[in-house]
């Protein structure tokens, strides 16, 4: 017998009584944070995708349309007006509201309302007033097509999003952490995104980067349309203002001066960068002058500036939008799409609403005209009763009512009763035929204007960047960026130290032998005497095995860096010779350079940056059985193979001791250059242009378009100027320079040939005129260059003239003037062919003719006589 | 005022079914609503049941049928069946009994005869049927009087007996049975009664290993370092492991009643377990280190045990029986010789015990470095916990009143919208109030050093006084009072996960709360509605016809003092936090608390909470 059986005879039973289970911790702990995050995500962090607000933003600028009179209104005020719809502090409010304040579009400001550069904050909010823009009351707000819900206490109504007929999202950009997901939306550029949704209009394709108040520079390859995933690279500008300051020019977005100081002395604490000090010029501009230590790079500095400051920073936009309340993941160019055809609905729900009025209002006069034209108001005088007047009235409509577009209502015909006398009695047949004419003019520029959305939208798009567009243009300057590689710009700011006996390396061992400079985040290659070697980053104190027998800085993928080995291959074997590089590795892992075989030993080791031969003098054990015990040996007959080569037979017998006897010439030559113009930087990669094979001293020619020169080194650090360089090259000292240059003073043209007869780096030598108005225009190292250019005779006629330079004029001093090019007049097309002899440096330059950027402009202006 | 009148009218004796009404505390500890575990309506069950117990202990009936709705108790066991000349009498007077002379009745619980009559005085409906051999008696109460006596009939059914009662609704307010605490009480008495069989609403409860399922069931057999270790003696068995968890997990019985707050038998067990390990293993480790994160139970069965309250929740007998050892020369024994055989004989436990102290060795030297700071904030926090205003009577003080013992509360409220409300309308005898100060830390993967290093979980922790353990608790309940809005819900969290990762015995043992606050008020000129739900708040508007102004609750701060006094009186709505069995906490907490992963980010989209409501009219 069961339970069940048993409640049949007990009457106190209810079937419908069941047990009910209290939720769970796990229930309890999904409830709560279900809740919270989807408040969080809805309601506070996550902006929509159609009016692109959050809404405390919403409600702001909701609260301050119901106050928009046209006034400022103080701060305050509006974030009490706006508490009646979001029910939190004033101080959320209050950041909400400057910040959009600070973001230039959608309100007017008056008072201090801070600055996103410096990091100031705004003044109270007593203090600071605002009222919406001209901008924002244009393209924000329509109550009638705006969806409303009940306000939190169900008091007022508030708009479930706003009418915005504006990429406003992608224009401010936006931040917000929810809860399980996050937005990060840039923003863009007024008048690109504009053009962008025109270009949607039309159906072509767009494209669209971020852009900042902040201005700066910013690399967006990896942009990925704003996505989640991609990320943007932002610099500030850094110029160098001389030789020991630098000067930074601009604060990446989101970066505050304050944080930018911060952060560069940090770099200083912590060694990775080396300066004297940092001064905060900013005023209209942000200018931080960074003053440099003496005999320190600024190229580097600013190299390391980028790598270990917030002169640069990446951010990693991820566009998060809510999307018919769901948050979804989209990018900006979707994000553009959507909110265009939000716009394009919006407009076309104006239009009809402006249609519908028109309607009315024809429909109105109308029946007005014929009310009183008609003289059906006498009809009335017999009237008693009020619906028999309503229905008089009717009936004297009725002949007329086909000219109408809809039924008359009784509402219509009470309106006609409620026509004054002198209305009728001075009424005029023709102004209301007029008024009526013109209504319908409208509805049919309404309806075509519907016909026609795109168009009508494109030519909205259009009238907005007319009105509003002036000065925003973009700021943010696109380029790419090189990577920096941080071990080569770091500072050496420690000092190695090892102890070889007992196998210990660190910047801590002061009591043990010196090694070098290095700093702090440098890798460090350790070779021992049992051949095995490994490569490790610098700490205080490392043991790295006994017995080392050479320890060093190693720099990745540096091939010129040749070790020069003889081994003794296992106990009593024979003795190998190999010369091999280490390129790259993997930390903290043991090689070994020997075949392998247990007690190998290393006999002889020498290091060589530059890839040196060598000659060494070998002595053979006395007991060995050959019969010449002692031989020179050239590591120059050795092949460069890799570290794990077995290397070649030095001697079968053992050997008492290696001697070095001369060192020989680098057997790799020089280093490949070439100059990636986009960064202007120069590279081992093949990337750019070719600049040549170098050799320890050799130099770089640069001729600015300034008409100076100047000789650098091929250090990868250097930094080149491109859109203002005429020539970059190797350097060659038996080179001859053609130039032809305008003299401001004399208001003639020059051509004159030179060499370079310094060889100081570093310093720009002016070639031509100081004089005002003086200009460079061409420049060729070529041997045999011609010179091409066009002239008008007296009676207008064009001709052309070709020069071979050399017979022209012959190798001057650098500071000479030149020949005069005179006798022709309107001189114009200058152009330098150089197909003759090639200079004596291995090019690939392919570049035959150059063309001056801009013709002479002394056309007509000042003719230039004949000889 | 007048001078209270005593003479002979004042003097009165209470009929037993009106002093058990009148003074219901004294014979099932506290009332409640059946929102915690030792609220009065579940000892009711226990009560019936234990009858049950004792006639299966006896030998006869090793099924039991329990049946239980939200508000109505079905228990019928297949013992031998009350005498049917007696079945009123055993029900409905006092001092009326079996158990009094039977030897084997010595090693039960309920032998004073109070509990069934107890039952029946505090039910609105009390229903007794006993069959014995083809014949059987109904009978029924309301509030403990006879309203119906069946006369002996023949039935066909086994033999035992059957009772059915509802609790008194005027006594119990608006209280409602949870299933997972009487799961909780079915599990522990098949697991204390090896062999017996409960069927509880359909489902059948039975244990083969005792203690050691129950163990099984308490710990999460992934975390446990070592194999459970189940020990066997005459009246005595033990299960011990060792978890990952923060603190020490004890269960004690004393024949078979929960001993939740333990006694001298837990006492000496504790003292026997780090005895026996020092011994063991040769070396004097603390016993802090030994004994944490321990998890165990304890089953002893005492002569005639005497306990320190009526609730029977604390053993308070020295000696095992009339010529009985001590109890704790009792326990030490056993544990003693039948722990150091086991450790001796699994060399693989005793490794994994001795890594598990050692662990918390390391990790207490771990805290040593904060452990001035500790003393000075207990030191500060002695002489002056700022964040709490305390009630007069504490749950670990034993002279005061059981009842109100039991009621003790504390509420945590968020920040100051509601301390000073709370404070103002709360009972000081029994009511103290911790007020944080905006969001706590968020707590999940912390290391114990938080309790110390935050200010605010040091002093909630002193105000607990739980440092040591949950032995000294200073309140029964510990009631998390946010605000019902988002912000109060993420709060809740946040406490729920400092308690889950520190002081999980706190929640395990069912001290947690959830304060249950009104969503919003609806009133009109005459009336004020408080609404707990969107659902309640239209039914208001509607009974509250016209325009009736409704405000939404943003925080508690918005509620009077005056109106507060009915959510925290009699009425008060508690939701218990319950984490029993197999609840993986580890996983909640990491889910939820933890990194944010894609799985989770997909869950919340997918189950976002939308509310909105469009105005149609345009404005």
């Amino acid at each position: 017998m069961t339970i069940s059986d048993y409640n049949q005879d007990n009457e106190n039973l209810n079937n419908d009584d069941n047990l009910h289970e209290a939720k769970p911790l796990t229930g309890l702990y999904e409830d709560w944070f279900l809740e919270y995050a989807s408040y969080v995500i809805l309601e506070r962090a996550i902006p929509k995708y159609d009016d692109g607000l959050k809404p405390v933003q919403r409600r702001i600028l909701h609260a301050m349309k119901e106050m928009d009179d046209g006034r400022f209104h103080k701060v305050a005020n509006i974030i009490g007006q706006t508490m009646q719809f979001h029910p939190h502090g004033d101080a959320a409010i209050g950041d909400a509201l400057v910040n959009i304040g600070q973001k230039d579009l959608m309100l007017d400001t008056q008072g201090n309302w801070g600055d996103v550069r410096t990091g100031d904050r705004a003044a109270a909010a007593r203090y600071i007033e605002s009222r919406l823009s001209n901008f924002a009351l244009d393209v924000a707000f329509k109550k009638e097509i705006t969806t409303w819900q009940a306000s939190y206490d169900g008091r007022k109504n508030e708009p479930v999003q706003l009418p915005v007929k504006f990429p406003l999202l992608l224009a401010q950009g936006v931040e917000g952490i929810a809860v399980g997901l996050s937005t990060k939306i840039m923003p863009h550029n007024f008048l690109e995104l504009i053009k962008a949704s025109i270009s949607i209009l039309k159906d072509r394709p767009f494209k669209i980067n971020p852009d900042f108040q902040t201005g700066g520079v910013a690399d967006f390859s990896s942009y990925n349309h704003g996505k989640k995933g991609g990320k943007i690279r932002l610099r500030s500008n850094i110029e160098v203002l001389d030789k020991k300051t630098l000067v930074i020019r601009n604060v990446p977005y989101s970066v505050t001066t304050t944080g930018l100081i911060d952060s560069i002395l940090k770099a200083n604490d912590n060694g990775k960068i080396k300066i004297r000090k940092v001064e905060d010029n900013t005023a209209e501009e942000v200018e931080i002058l960074v003053h440099l230590t003496q005999g320190i790079s600024p190229e580097v500095t600013i190299d390391a500036l980028y790598a270990f400051t917030q002169c640069e920073i990446s951010i990693s936009p991820n566009c998060c939008v809510i999307i018919n309340d769901r948050p979804q993941f989209i990018s900006v160019s979707k994000l553009l799409k959507m909110s265009t055809e939000n716009t394009l609905g919006l407009l076309r729900q104006e239009l009809e609403l402006l249609k519908e009025n028109l309607l009315e209002k024809w429909h109105i006069s109308s029946l007005e005209k014929i009310f009183i034209e008609n003289r059906i108001y006498r009809d009335i005088e017999e009237c008693e009763t009020w619906s028999e007047v309503i229905s008089t009235i009717d009936k004297g409509l009725d002949p007329f009512k086909k000219q109408l577009n809809r039924d008359v209502k009784s509402d219509d015909i009470v309106k006609l009763t409620e026509i004054k006398i002198k209305r009728i009695s001075k009424f005029d047949s023709f102004k209301a035929e007029e008024l009526i004419k013109g209504l319908e003019m409208d509805l049919d520029e309404v309806s075509n204007n519907l016909d026609h959305l795109t168009e009508y939208a494109i030519r909205y798009f259009n009238s907005l960047l007319k009105k509003y567009g002036e000065g925003r243009e973009r700021r943010t300057e696109i380029a790419t960026f090189e990577s920096i590689a941080v071990r080569s710009v770091a500072v050496a700011n420690q000092k190695l130290y090892v102890n070889r006996d007992e196998g210990f390396i660190g910047t801590s061992l002061k009591k043990d032998e010196y090694v070098c400079d290095c700093s702090d985040i440098d890798n460090i290659i350790v070779f021992r005497s049992d051949g095995k070697y490994q490569i490790t980053q610098i700490g205080v104190k490392k043991f790295v095995g006994k017995d080392i027998i050479h320890v060093a800085v190693w720099k990745k993928n540096d091939e010129h860096m040749i070790y020069n080995l003889a081994y003794r291959d296992g106990k009593g074997g024979k003795t190998m010779v190999k010369r091999f590089s280490v390129t790259s590795i993997v930390r903290d892992r043991e090689y070994d350079i020997t075949s392998g075989a247990t007690s190998s030993l290393i006999v002889y080791f020498t290091a060589n940056p530059n890839s040196e031969s060598e000659v060494v003098t070998v002595s053979l054990h006395g007991l060995a059985k050959a019969r010449i015990k002692t031989y020179d040996f050239d590591f120059g007959e050795l092949a460069i193979k890799g570290r794990g080569a077995k290397g070649n037979i030095l001697s079968k017998y053992p050997i008492r001791k290696i001697v070095q006897k001369s060192v020989g010439d680098s057997t790799l030559g020089g280093r490949d250059i070439w100059l990636d113009e986009n960064i202007g930087r120069l590279t081992t990669e093949d990337r750019g242009t070719y600049l040549g094979s170098f050799n320890t001293d050799e130099l770089i020619l640069v001729i600015h378009e300034d008409g100076t020169y100047e000789l650098t080194s091929f250090d990868l650090s250097n930094r080149y100027k491109c859109n203002e360089i005429k020539h970059i090259g190797k350097f060659n000292s038996e080179q001859v320079i053609s130039v032809v240059h305008y003299d401001g003073q004399s208001k003639s043209h020059y051509i004159k040939r030179f060499q370079i007869e310094t060889s100081t780096t570093g310093k720009r030598f002016k070639f031509i005129s100081e004089e005002r108005g003086s200009k460079l225009l061409l420049v060729s190292v070529y041997a045999n260059p011609q010179l091409l250019f066009n002239y008008r005779l007296k009676n207008g006629d064009k001709r052309t003239k070709e020069i071979l330079l050399p017979e022209f004029i012959d190798v001057k001093g650098w500071r000479a003037n030149g020949n005069k090019l005179a006798g022709y007049s309107r001189m114009s097309g200058f152009k330098i062919l150089e197909d003759h002899i090639e200079p004596k440096v291995r090019d690939e330059i392919k570049s035959v003719e150059k063309v001056a950027s801009e013709d002479s402009k002394e056309k007509g202006e000042d003719e230039l006589k004949l000889f | 005022m007048a001078n209270p009148r005593y003479d002979e009218s004042s003097i009165k004796s209470l009929d037993w079914k009106e002093h058990i009404r009148l003074r219901p505390g004294m014979y099932i500890g506290k009332l409640g609503d059946g929102s915690a575990i030792d609220d009065g309506i579940y000892i009711l069950i226990k009560e019936i049941i234990d009858n049950s117990i004792d006639e299966y202990v006896m030998g006869f009936g090793k099924t039991i049928d329990v049946k239980i709705t939200d508000r109505k108790a079905v228990i019928r066991d297949y013992g031998r069946g009350i005498p049917l000349g007696k079945v009123i009498d055993c029900v409905s007077k006092i001092n009326t009994g079996g158990k009094y002379d039977s030897e084997a009745f010595q090693k039960s619980v309920g032998l004073n005869g109070v509990g069934t009559k107890a039952v029946n005085a505090l039910s609105d409906n009390f229903w007794v049927q006993s069959i014995r051999d083809g014949e059987s008696k109904t009978a029924q109460f309301r509030s403990g009087e006879l309203t119906k006596d069946d006369p002996i009939e023949k039935i066909t059914v086994r033999n035992g007996t059957k009772i059915s009662f509802t609790p008194d609704e005027s006594i119990f307010k608006n209280y409602r049975f949870l299933p997972e605490y009487i799961q909780e009480q079915i599990w522990n008495y098949v697991y204390l009664n090896a062999g017996l069989v409960i069927n509880f609403n359909g489902e059948k409860y039975f244990s083969e290993n005792g203690l050691f399922d129950f163990l099984s069931r308490k710990s999460d057999t992934e975390k446990i370092r070592y194999p459970i270790i189940h020990l066997h003696g005459d009246d005595i068995e033990v299960a011990i492991t060792h978890g990952q968890q923060y603190g020490e997990e004890y269960h004690s019985f004393v024949n078979g009643q929960n001993t939740t707050q333990g006694g001298t038998h837990l006492a000496a067990f504790r003292e026997a377990v780090v005895r026996t390990v020092r011994e063991f293993y040769g070396k004097d480790y603390d016993a802090a280190d030994i004994r944490a994160s321990i998890i165990s139970a304890v089953s002893v069965r005492v002569q005639n045990p005497v306990f320190e309250s009526q609730t029977k929740t604390k053993l308070g007998s020295t000696d095992m029986g009339p010529e009985g050892p001590t109890v704790r020369v009792f326990i030490n024994d056993f544990i003693k010789k039948a722990l150091d055989d086991h450790l001796h004989k699994h060399g693989a436990v005793a490794e994994e015990l001795q890594k598990r102290i050692l662990q918390s060795e390391r990790e207490r030297k771990d805290m040593a470095g904060i452990k001035k700071l500790a003393n000075q904030r207990a030191k500060k926090a002695n002489l002056h916990n700022k964040k709490l205003r305390d009630c007069r009577i504490q749950y670990n003080n034993e002279k005061a009143d059981e009842e109100k013992r039991l009621n003790t509360t504390l509420f945590i409220t968020e920040g100051d919208s509601a301390s000073g409300s709370i404070t103002k309308s709360r009972d000081v005898e029994i009511q103290a109030v911790f007020s944080l100060r905006g969001k706590p830390l968020n707590s999940f993967g912390l290391r114990k050093k938080v309790v110390y290093e935050n200010e605010e979980f040091n002093l909630l922790q002193h105000a607990l006084n739980i440092e040591e353990g949950i032995e000294n608790l200073r309140y029964n309940r510990v009631v998390i009072a946010t605000d019902a809005d988002v912000d109060g819900m993420h709060i809740r969290l946040l406490i729920l996960t400092f308690f889950l990762q520190f002081f999980p015995e706190l929640i395990k043992n069912g001290h947690v709360f959830i304060l249950e606050t009104p969503l919003f008020r609806v009133r009109n000129k005459k009336e004020t509605i408080y609404a707990y739900s969107e659902d309640e708040r239209n039914k208001a508007i509607e009974r509250l016809s016209g325009k009736p102004e409704i405000t939404r609750f943003k925080g508690l701060g918005e509620i009077s003092p005056s109106e507060f006094k009915m959510f925290i009186g009699d009425d008060m709505k508690l939701v218990p936090v319950i984490s029993r069995g197999k609840t993986p906490i580890q996983e909640t907490l990491s889910y939820y608390m933890g990194k944010n992963t894609p799985d989770r980010q997909q869950f919340i989209i997918e189950n976002l909470k939308i509310e909105e409501e469009l105005v149609n009219d345009n404005i």
